[in-house]
């Protein structure tokens, strides 16, 4: 198969298997993340949907497929280069550009605002400190939260945490965003600010992958929906396709359940 | 055959040389190019200050304890004679014997009686004193034992001082009796008062000694024994340094000096010199030896006594030095334990997995069930570290302190110094290093516990945004897993305070070893170790209490 060029992350046949396949968290996922893309997934809880978005950057480690990123398969030790040469796989360096939201925010509690945000970059791309506060302010000022750039995570609300740490992984200016359910934790009038900020971020043209139950924000925002189920990959599709005309059994019974 | 000669030549042309003025004073100066010691420019002289009037501290005219007894004199006259500075250092007494034979000390004085036995590790030098061997009872029993026939029963219990001749004595004398060893003569002068013990053997000036302050004591009768008298014990196989010696007691023998020392200790060990083994406020004129006597019979049988705390007040320097050692014991125990404990949990908690390999499928990727899989989860750091972890925890911190102090640490030579005068460098080392291993076992523990404390989530953030495993270790995952454990951290350090006391068997100076000097010196039990507990408590409980409040003032600030 051809790497097609606005492919960024190819997903081959990827598996994730406990007690040599009894449970199959993920069996046999293949899709194409192409750049531009905003994916949502789409499932009942346990159908792996948050299994397949941990392991596009390696935080769960795949029993078997692939991950092609950047062109080289993320889920091997090593790479060959285009001269045949043998060379390790630095995993921080991939990850770097790809950056991850939680559904438990997951700021660190012993920095200020701003540390969280300038930590990575300073320390792991080895920025300028002060270019990156400058930084870190214009993004805090886009998501309304310049005030607090000195505060403590543990006094702000859950939907103000959620938009730190979004903004948090922009830092790092990666080419690809991933959401694990990062509103699922949030009181529901907290729901609308963060998904405000995706929203905003999608027209930007952000790549992204976003697991949510967040119907409404798949439909208007997503332009590419994954439904996942027992850890296969049921049925993909745009917005209008999945939500207007779904086609497997499994997707209407789905839909029965959560738009009642 | 040639070289043969030309050497006996030389030696023999030495001999002559020396022989002519050895004739003329007795004494041969052919030791005095050759003298070596442990450490140079130092004569190190072990001791056990519990065996008066030998060795024991007693107040000077300034009111400061300061060793003593006959022993000490005669040290300090044979260093003065060799030209070298005197450094003393007090162990128990079987200490004594191990110093000398891992040949940390150059001289042993401690009224030891040569044996064949203690031949083999040591050196002896001429008979310095002519002693004896006694046996000793209470008035209890002073009708029912009359000799050493009458205490060898089997009811009756008898003590000795651990790794003494005094042991060996009651062995072959009494072997029917219940023979009970103790590290010091007080303790077994105070069981033997109190009933515990029948009889005891006793080096006969020491009964003598103790009988002058504790009239209830009696000597029974003098225990025969082949090798008449005290020698000092030599670092095995100096024979400069024997020789020094040898001529030193015959000096002090020819100038009438041993003889001085000898009457200015059993003066000082009874009382008698210093106003400092008295009652304070005696009546003057009175006879020193009556007025302790007579306090004796007042207060009968107490348990603790007034005025034996006044005694004790008198060795407070020896007190206030053990505190500073034991602070200082204490906080360098947890500073090595601590960077000891980072490294074992984080070996612990590794990812190092060399046979990884074994466990990959064709694909490769990890199996999670099979042999192979168990094989390749094998983490030797982890193993080590989890080795060391349970060895450590499940011995005796006294055991390690020994195979440090005398295992390790004798082939290891340390830098001799003193510090504030008293600290002294080459056994406060080795303690901190035992103690730190002890707590390093511990305190991995602690931080391991940490460090997974810490929600995963944090871990996976870091990670995510391109950390490193050490980056994330260092700015996340740590400066949170501190803040959690240091209230337990700092229960360690009360814990150290306390467990540092075992370190006076290896000779550091801290509140149990001037509680021993006192017991030593001053015949009074109880009331230095209630002065201990009482130092003991006032470091560590509110030294608790301080780290209850912070732990109380943390845990309010993470409520959401």
């Amino acid at each position: 198969m051809a790497i097609r060029d606005n492919a960024l992350i190819q997903v081959k046949n990827l598996k994730k298997y406990y007690n040599r396949g009894a449970i199959k968290a993920l069996d046999d996922v293949s899709v194409d993340i192409n750049k531009g893309d905003v994916m949502v997934v789409i499932g009942p809880s346990g159908s792996g949907k948050s299994t397949f978005l941990r392991s596009l950057n390696l935080l769960e480690q795949p029993t078997g497929g692939q991950i092609i990123f950047g062109g080289v398969d993320i889920t091997k030790k090593k790479y060959t280069d285009e001269n045949g040469k043998s060379i390790k796989l630095n995993l921080d360096e991939h990850r770097q550009r790809m950056g991850m939201v939680f559904q438990h925010f997951n700021l660190f509690p012993h920095m200020t605002i701003i540390d969280n945000m300038t930590l990575a970059p300073v320390q792991v791309k080895g920025k300028n400190k002060a270019e990156c506060e400058k930084r870190a302010l214009k993004l805090l000022e886009r998501v309304g939260l310049k005030d607090r750039a000195n505060a403590y995570p543990i006094q702000l609300s859950g939907g103000q945490k959620q938009r730190v740490a979004i903004v948090r992984a922009l830092m790092m200016e990666p080419e690809v965003m991933l959401f694990d359910e990062p509103t699922s934790a949030l009181d529901p009038e907290m729901v609308g600010e963060v998904l405000e900020v995706m929203k905003e971020l999608a027209s930007e043209g952000m790549t992204m992958v976003c697991v949510t139950h967040e119907m409404g924000f798949a439909r208007e925002v997503g332009n590419r929906v994954l439904f996942m189920a027992d850890g296969k990959l049921v049925e993909q599709g745009t917005p209008d396709e999945i939500f207007n005309n779904p086609k497997s059994p499994r997707l209407k019974e789905f839909f029965a359940q959560v738009l009642k | 055959m040639k070289k043969m000669f030309a050497l006996l030549l030389a030696l023999s042309m030495c001999l002559l040389v020396f022989a002519v003025p050895a004739a003329a004073t007795a004494t041969t100066d052919s030791w005095r190019d050759e003298l070596t010691t442990v450490t140079e420019g130092k004569l190190t002289v072990a001791t056990s200050p519990d065996f008066a009037p030998y060795e024991f501290y007693a107040i000077d005219e300034n009111g400061t304890p300061t060793l003593s007894g006959f022993d000490m004199d005669l040290a300090k006259y044979m260093a003065d004679y060799m030209g070298l500075e005197l450094e003393i250092v007090t162990v128990d007494f079987d200490g004594v014997l191990s110093e000398l034979q891992t040949k940390s000390v150059d001289l042993g004085m401690a009224g030891l009686s040569p044996s064949a036995e203690r031949e083999a590790i040591m050196d002896f030098s001429e008979i310095y004193y002519q002693g004896g061997q006694a046996m000793v009872t209470s008035k209890a029993y002073a009708d029912e034992i009359k000799s050493m026939e009458d205490a060898n029963k089997a009811d009756y219990t008898i003590g000795a001082q651990t790794g003494s001749i005094q042991l060996e004595l009651a062995n072959t004398n009494t072997p029917d009796a219940a023979i009970v060893s103790m590290p010091k003569v007080t303790d077994i002068i105070s069981e033997l008062l109190s009933g515990k013990e029948q009889a005891a053997f006793v080096e006969m000036d020491v009964a003598l000694c103790y009988q002058k302050n504790y009239p209830d004591l009696v000597v029974v009768c003098e225990v025969p024994y082949d090798t008449k008298g005290s020698a000092i014990g030599v670092c095995k196989g100096n024979a400069p340094l024997l020789a020094a010696v040898n001529d030193a007691i015959t000096a002090s023998q020819e100038d009438g000096s041993m003889e001085q020392f000898v009457a200015e200790a059993v003066d000082l060990a009874a009382g008698d010199k210093y106003e400092g083994l008295l009652e304070d406020g005696a009546v003057p004129g009175q006879e020193g030896e009556e007025a302790p006597d007579e306090a004796e019979e007042e207060s009968g049988n107490a348990f603790v006594k007034a005025k034996n705390f006044a005694t004790v007040a008198k060795y407070k320097d020896l007190f206030v030095q053990g505190v500073i050692v034991t602070i200082l014991l204490s906080v360098f125990t947890v500073l090595i334990g601590f960077v000891l404990a980072l490294m074992l949990a984080l070996m612990r908690m590794s990812d190092f997995r060399p046979l990884r390999f074994l466990s990959m499928n064709k694909e490769g990727f990890e199996e999670d069930t099979g042999i192979l899989s168990k094989i390749g989860k094998f983490n030797p750091l982890s193993f080590l570290a989890t080795a060391y972890v349970e060895i450590i925890r499940s011995t005796p911190v006294l055991v390690q302190i020994f195979i440090i102090y005398y295992g390790v640490f004798s082939m290891i030579s340390l830098p001799s110094f003193t510090l504030f005068g008293f600290l002294k460098f080459e056994r406060f080392f080795p303690g901190i290093v035992a103690l730190g291993i002890n707590s390093g076992a511990y305190l991995c523990e602690i931080i391991r516990s940490g460090i997974q404390s810490v929600d995963g989530g944090q871990t996976e953030a870091a990670r995510s945004l391109g950390m490193s495993q050490i980056q994330n270790l260092r700015f996340i995952i740590l400066p949170q897993a501190l803040k959690n454990i240091l209230p337990a951290i700092a229960n360690e350090f009360v814990v150290i305070i306390k467990e540092s006391s075992i370190t006076y068997t290896i000779g550091v100076q801290d509140i149990m070893s001037a509680v021993n000097a006192v017991k030593g010196a001053a015949f009074v039990i109880t009331e230095p170790l209630l002065v201990a507990t009482a130092i003991y408590f006032c470091l560590c409980f509110p030294t608790s209490k301080v780290i209850a409040y912070f732990e109380r003032r943390m845990s309010r600030g993470d409520k959401r």
